[in-house]
């Protein structure tokens, strides 16, 4: 059988910069659009060493906007990939960027599922967030993406938001109940430094979100859609049964995965790499046909054990002690029996079966949970 | 008679003024030391003494100078402490010299410590040498500085040497000045052997290394030697001079000479600085005068974070003390933080010097307490106990009254900022004794001011309020009964007795409450609310509290960058090893000493 291999190409351009994102996008780099999908179909004949003889479970084409690039753009860079009808084929999606000629062109060079930027269904909100779509863009879009014939269809979601109250948010996750999608992914908002929201704050033009409100907006989620069939399986991630994100489960799960264009992260066999975050330097360095990579770190032994136990703990399922024990011969109840002790004791982890997973407490805290394996 | 051919003589000056750096071009110039083997300041050879720019331990060297008389002249440099907590180890560098060079900084001008160094200098009937220094500087106004020297020290400047050590200006003349205006050593080698001692180290291969001035007689490799304060006799195993870091050993040294002494001395403390030596063929009957006992001023509680380091921490503390004699220090037990040691200071700046150096030089991580005086407590019984730490207070119904240590404080502050340094004088319970002028720009304020004012970041706060221009000198003269109370503070409703400290009464409340919200900032949130409670005698007098934090979760992951999160976890993990548990809270290391700094 084949090895199996994840995609993920990165697609640096947006419309405009929203207000949260500290993510490597740029709004005021239309004329770098045509040298950087050259430099990308360049990394990626670069890589057909990496590529051969491999199956391709999932491509992720993400951003930035990947729906801003006009989709030739798109199609030649799939092209390029050897995939088949069972690979999923993810592109991210801002509905002021997407219509229904597009989701048709999506369709017929195989793409197969859109994860959608909605982050909120509250105009005040999206306002705020530097959004340039209105809700009802976002409710025209999905419909229209629907009658494109995709049937897999995924909603991101941001909570916690200064402003954002309650209510609102409850608004939104009953809009995007009754739109019928596969798949929520509901984050909780994280200020990053350098953010226009970091800078909101510090100036006090936005209050600080509070934690409080984050935590309420957060557990409503996880109640509100278990009730309509969804469930959590991981940390922020919703789905109907069978629609969970083969990508990104492949992440938690640490499958090899080979990252293409700026910023882009990869894990080829246990050796970790991310290419040049600067777009300049990566369209140079593909002219000259160099692999624009950097910080390649080979894991050891106890780094693996860590990235596993940090990654398994994040899904619901949890962690297996024979997975753990079968891949990495130590058993793992013995290795860390102080720390499962301390954080059962915390009601953070709970055994259930075989399986170590967070509690519904340690979802909010799992960092103290995670910390006790770094 | 005199030894014509040697001057024995220290570099005076405030810190800062350029002492190191002089003596270093002193070193240069007579050939010591090529330029290219030149460390920069050679004398002070502690990594801290570099980073902070300032001489703890003293040492000295030998000079061979060519005067342009055509005679050679040997030259003792005797490097002094720089600092006020060593006010004693200075007076007896001094004590071992005959002349001083007084560095005072041309755009500065004299400062608290330039006067508290010369008025050392005198009391040992010290000839002194002005020399002006950085007069390369924009700001350098050597004329007027020439004036204030002579106006305020009332000594000569006319012949003051202008220089600038850094840039290697003028170093000649204040090597000709030296032989000059320095006057040589009495010959008192017919008189019985005695030798002054002004400092004293371990070194691993020779024991102890004792450095000296021979006052009287003379020291044979052959002697046995005693040590009169101690009473402890050695044989002699070798005498000899000093180079920069390095010894040339002889076969005697005698009147007039400065040289050191080895004799397989296991133990610092046998060779006090200021005692005596003197040898058994030809014994003195009387010591030099001025010896005293180290007196510790400080006190605070050493603990290493991690409890099963404290046979580490009692080593390192060992191996400090065999070149600190000054350094006190006993077992001590805390309901918080377990095993660990109080320790006595000379004062602040030498408490902070021991607790780098236990950090740095042994590699471990300590928690110290909030520093502490010593109280005398007369009890209702009429017994009089000193306590130097906030736990060992006996029960208020045994206590008559207590009294407080106070300080004999000069301060000199450019004018302009006078008002804001009373202020803090008078905040901190100072007693206004006199102002004077020195010059049309700076004053000199004399207050009386209780020691344990000045430990909590007394410094800190008069260098705030005056953009780091006032200076300071202290010196504690007395006990007087003072109203002081024990504040207790509670965490999660527990007392942690490792916070505990004693306050004026007057204080009390608002420092109880500044305590509080200072641990806040510090204490992260736990998974439960912690209160914080400031209490006088079990009456609690301020409450904060730490919210039990709700979220703490990386809720996204981009594009499979794993790296970033695991940063953040492995930050997240190095902040925890730095906390300490304190009964059910977590505290970082920090918060034990930021509360100390309530003022900032």
């Amino acid at each position: 059988m084949k090895e199996l291999l994840r995609i993920y190409v990165h697609i640096p351009f947006c419309k405009s910069k929203c207000a949260y994102c500290d993510f490597n996008s740029s709004s005021k780099m239309n004329h770098m659009v045509k040298p950087y999908v050259d430099a990308l179909l360049t990394e990626i004949s670069l890589n057909s060493e990496e590529l051969r003889n491999k199956k391709i479970d999932s491509i992720y084409i993400g951003g930035g906007t990947p729906s801003f690039l006009s989709s030739k753009y798109i199609h030649t860079i799939l092209k390029s990939f050897n995939f088949d009808k069972d690979t999923e084929i993810t592109i991210e999606v801002n509905p002021d960027t997407a219509d229904y000629k597009k989701f048709i062109e999506y369709k017929q060079m195989g793409i197969n599922r859109i994860s959608f930027g909605v982050q909120s269904f509250d105009d005040e909100i999206l306002k705020l967030m530097g959004r340039s779509h209105t809700s009802q863009e976002s409710i025209k879009k999905i419909l229209e993406c629907q009658s494109a014939g995709f049937d897999n269809i995924s909603a991101d979601l941001i909570f916690g938001y200064p402003k954002q109250s309650l209510s609102q948010y409850k608004e939104t996750l009953e809009i995007i109940k009754k739109i019928e999608v596969q798949h929520i992914s509901a984050y909780s908002l994280s200020v990053e430094d350098g953010t226009l929201l970091s800078n909101m704050i510090k100036k006090g033009l936005l209050p600080t979100p509070n934690d409080k409100d984050d935590r309420l907006m957060y557990h409503y989620t996880i109640e509100s859609l278990a009730k309509t069939g969804f469930s959590q399986y991981e940390i922020s991630n919703f789905s109907q049964a069978r629609y969970e994100s083969r990508h990104n489960l492949g992440y938690w799960e640490r499958d090899n995965y080979l990252g293409f264009g700026i910023s882009a992260h990869s894990l080829m066999d246990n050796i970790r790499f991310e290419n040049t975050d600067n777009i300049y330097e990566y369209v140079v360095s593909l002219k000259q046909l160099v692999k624009p990579r950097i910080n390649i770190q080979e894991l050891t032994k106890e780094e693996i054990i860590t990235e596993h136990i940090i990654l398994a703990l994040r899904l619901t399922k949890g962690l297996n002690i024979h997975d753990f024990e079968k891949e990495f011969g130590e058993n793992f109840e013995e290795k860390y029996e102080k720390a499962l002790e301390t954080l059962v004791d915390r009601y953070l982890l709970e055994k259930r079966g075989d399986n170590y997973s967070l509690t519904r407490q340690g979802l909010d805290l799992a960092n103290q949970v995670f910390v006790e394996f770094v | 008679m005199k030894k014509e051919n040697i001057r024995n003589f220290c570099i005076i000056a405030h810190i800062d003024h350029g002492k190191s750096t002089l003596a270093d071009r002193l070193i240069e110039r007579t050939g010591l030391l090529t330029e290219r083997e030149m460390r920069d300041q050679v004398l002070d050879n502690m990594d801290i003494e570099k980073e902070r720019g300032i001489t703890i331990k003293s040492q000295a060297v030998r000079m061979i100078y060519k005067h342009t008389d055509g005679k050679e002249y040997i030259l003792n440099l005797i490097d002094t402490p720089g600092h006020v907590d060593f006010s004693y180890e200075v007076s007896r560098s001094l004590a071992a010299c005959d002349g001083a060079v007084l560095i005072v900084d041309a755009s500065q001008g004299i400062e608290a410590q330039t006067l508290a160094n010369v008025y050392l200098a005198t009391d040992n009937d010290l000839e002194i040498l002005p020399v002006i220094n950085k007069i390369d500087l924009p700001a350098a106004r050597a004329e007027e500085v020439k004036e204030e020297i002579e106006n305020i020290i009332g000594i000569e400047a006319s012949h003051a040497p202008m220089v600038s050590a850094k840039n290697r200006i003028n170093i000649d003349e204040v090597l000709e000045k030296v032989v000059e205006y320095l006057p040589p050593p009495e010959d008192n080698s017919h008189l019985p052997t005695r030798a002054l001692i002004f400092d004293s180290k371990f070194d691993a291969y020779k024991g102890v290394i004792i450095y000296c001035r021979i006052t009287d007689g003379e020291i044979n490799v052959d002697d046995t030697i005693k040590l009169m304060n101690t009473n402890k006799e050695y044989p002699v195993v070798e005498v000899g001079y000093l180079k920069p870091g390095g010894f040339i050993p002889a076969d005697k040294l005698v009147s007039g000479e400065v040289g050191y002494i080895t004799a397989s001395i296991k133990n610092v403390e046998d060779t006090r600085v200021g005692d005596t030596v003197t040898t058994l063929r030809s014994k003195a009957v009387e010591p030099l005068p001025g010896y005293k006992e180290a007196v510790p001023m400080v006190f605070c509680g050493i603990y290493p974070s991690d409890g099963a380091k404290y046979n580490m921490l009692k080593e390192a503390l060992l191996k400090l003390k065999l070149n600190d004699a000054a350094l006190m220090f006993e077992a001590e037990t805390s309901a918080a933080l377990g095993f660990g040691f109080r320790c006595g200071f000379l004062g602040l700046l030498h408490m902070e010097i021991v607790q780098e150096r236990v950090e740095r030089e042994f590699d471990l991580d300590i928690i110290t307490t909030a520093p502490s005086v010593i109280y005398k407590i007369i009890k209702t019984d009429k017994t009089v106990l000193n306590v130097d730490n906030p736990t060992n207070l006996p029960p208020l119904s045994e206590i008559e009254y207590m009294e407080e240590p106070i300080a004999n404080t000069i301060i000199i502050v450019p004018s302009e900022y006078v008002g804001n340094i009373m202020e803090l004088c008078q905040d901190r319970r100072g007693v206004f004794l006199d102002m004077e002028y020195i010059d049309p720009i700076r004053t000199k304020l004399h207050y009386e001011i209780p020691l344990n004012e000045i430990i909590y970041d007394f410094f800190d706060a008069l260098k705030s309020r005056s953009k780091g221009y006032a200076s300071l000198d202290y010196e504690v003269i007395k006990y007087q009964k003072s109203n002081l109370v024990k504040m207790d503070i509670l965490l999660n409703l527990e007392v942690i007795d490792a916070l505990s400290f004693i306050v004026h009464e007057s204080k009390a409340y608002a420092r109880g409450r500044r305590m509080a919200e200072k641990l806040k900032d510090q204490i992260p949130r736990h998974q439960f609310e912690i209160p914080i409670q400031a209490a006088i005698g079990g009456k609690i007098i301020a409450r904060e509290t730490v919210r039990a934090f709700r979220k703490d979760v990386i809720a996204k992951c981009y594009g499979g960058d794993i790296s970033r999160k695991k940063k953040l976890l492995e930050k997240q993990k190095e902040g925890k090893k730095r906390m300490r548990q304190l009964g059910s809270v977590e505290v970082p290391q920090e918060a034990f000493m930021s509360v100390l700094k309530l003022d900032t």
